[in-house]
C-alpha cells in the first residue's frame, strides 16, 4: 500500500537530514508527499485520513473509540489487539504475517510505529513528513526515536502462495 | 497622559499592558490582555493622574523572533507523531508565552503552512476552539481559519 498519490522524488530530504541513515538515499524510497493528514500511527493501519492521537485538550485530532486516551504501550496495544494483532517474538520477516513495530524511547513511552510490508521491508510515515519504504528497522533509530523494540503480529493468508 | 506603543503590525486590541494602577476595566489578573481602547478612554478620565503602560515585548521584534521560533518548532518537530512532544517543544512553548499578540502571525502561518497550531491558539484565546468538532487536520485548520477571518485576525 503506498499513501495517496504519487510523490515527485522518491527521495524526502527532511527525512534524510533527521535520519542520518537514510542519508544519501540509501536503503529507502518517498512513497508519499508530505502531508499533514495523518501521522505514522494511523499509517500503521492503513488510514490516510486522521492524525490518531489521544489529546482531549483539543480538537482535529482522532483516537480510536473504546481505547483509554493514552499515548502509550498499553493503550496503543489494545488497538492493536482489536485489528488481530497479537505479540511477536522478533521482527523477522514471516510469510503469511503482516507486522507492527513500536520504537520506544528510553522511558518505554512509544515514538513512532512501522509497518512491514509483504515484501519485508517497513513503510513509515514520519511525522508532519512523506511516508517511506525502508529496508530495515534500525534505519530509522536514533536519538528521535529510540529503539525499535516491540513487535506484533498477525495473519495474512492472502500473503501466502501469492 | 499615557503614551502607548503598538508592536510592529499588531492591531491595538491584541497588545498585551503592563498597567499601573490596575485599571477598572474588566480583567483577570494584573498582567492579562485587554482591549485598548476602553483602557484608554478610562485613562482619560479626571480622577486617573497616575499612568503607566508599557507594552510587553517592547524592544524585540515580535514578528522576526515568532518567525524564527516557528522554523526552529518545525523543524525540530517535523518527524514526530505525538501531539504531546510536539507541543512541548521549548520554542512551541516560548511562542505562546508571546501573548496573543502572536495570534494573527500563527493564523498567517497556518494559511500558508498548516501545521499542529491548534493548541496554542486555543491557549492564547483562552479557551476558544471553533474547531471543536473537528476530527481532522484540515476540518480543524479550516475551522481557525475561518474564525480568524471572522474576527479580523487575517
Amino acid at each position: 500500500m503506498s499513501g495517496p498519490g504519487q510523490p515527485d522524488v522518491e527521495r524526502d530530504f527532511d527525512v534524510e537530514e533527521d535520519f542520518p541513515a537514510l542519508a544519501g538515499g540509501h536503503a529507502y524510497r518517498k512513497t508519499s508527499d508530505q502531508t499533514l493528514d495523518y501521522n505514522c500511527l494511523a499509517w500503521a493501519f492503513g488510514d490516510t485520513t486522521k492524525w490518531w492521537d489521544p489529546s482531549k485538550r483539543v480538537a482535529g485530532y482522532w483516537w480510536f473509540p473504546g481505547v483509554d486516551r493514552e499515548w502509550t504501550i498499553e493503550a496503543i496495544t489494545k488497538i492493536l489487539v482489536i485489528h488481530s494483532y497479537k505479540n511477536a517474538d522478533h521482527n523477522e520477516y514471516e510469510e503469511g504475517f503482516e507486522k507492527i513495530c513500536f520504537y520506544l524511547d528510553e522511558d518505554k513511552v512509544p515514538t513512532h510505529f512501522a509497518r512491514q510490508l509483504k515484501s519485508g521491508k517497513w513503510t513509515s510515515k514520519i511525522g508532519s513528513l512523506s511516508d517511506i519504504e525502508h529496508d530495515t528497522l534500525e534505519s530509522l533509530e536514533g536519538d528521535l526515536y529510540g529503539r525499535a523494540m516491540l513487535t506484533f503480529k498477525r495473519a495474512r493468508p492472502e500473503w501466502e502462495h501469492e | 497622559m499615557a503614551t502607548i506603543e503598538y508592536i510592529h503590525d499588531i492591531e491595538p486590541q491584541d497588545v498585551r499592558l503592563w498597567t499601573s494602577p490596575k485599571p477598572s476595566v474588566p480583567c483577570t489578573d494584573d498582567v492579562d490582555v485587554w482591549n485598548v481602547r476602553p483602557l484608554i478612554d478610562w485613562y482619560k478620565q479626571p480622577h486617573n493622574s497616575v499612568i503607566k503602560i508599557e507594552v510587553m515585548g517592547g524592544g524585540i521584534d515580535v514578528r522576526s523572533k515568532f518567525e524564527e521560533l516557528a522554523a526552529d518548532w518545525r523543524k525540530k518537530t517535523r518527524s514526530l507523531s505525538s501531539l504531546k512532544e510536539i507541543v512541548l517543544n521549548p520554542s512551541y512553548q516560548y511562542i505562546i508565552g508571546l501573548g496573543p499578540v502572536v495570534i494573527p502571525l500563527i493564523l498567517a502561518e497556518m494559511s500558508e503552512r498548516p501545521n499542529h497550531w491548534f493548541m496554542a491558539l486555543k491557549t492564547l484565546t483562552q479557551g476558544i476552539d471553533p474547531a471543536q468538532q473537528a476530527t481532522t487536520m484540515q476540518e480543524a485548520t479550516l475551522a481557525w481559519l475561518t474564525w480568524g477571518k471572522e474576527h479580523g485576525y487575517l
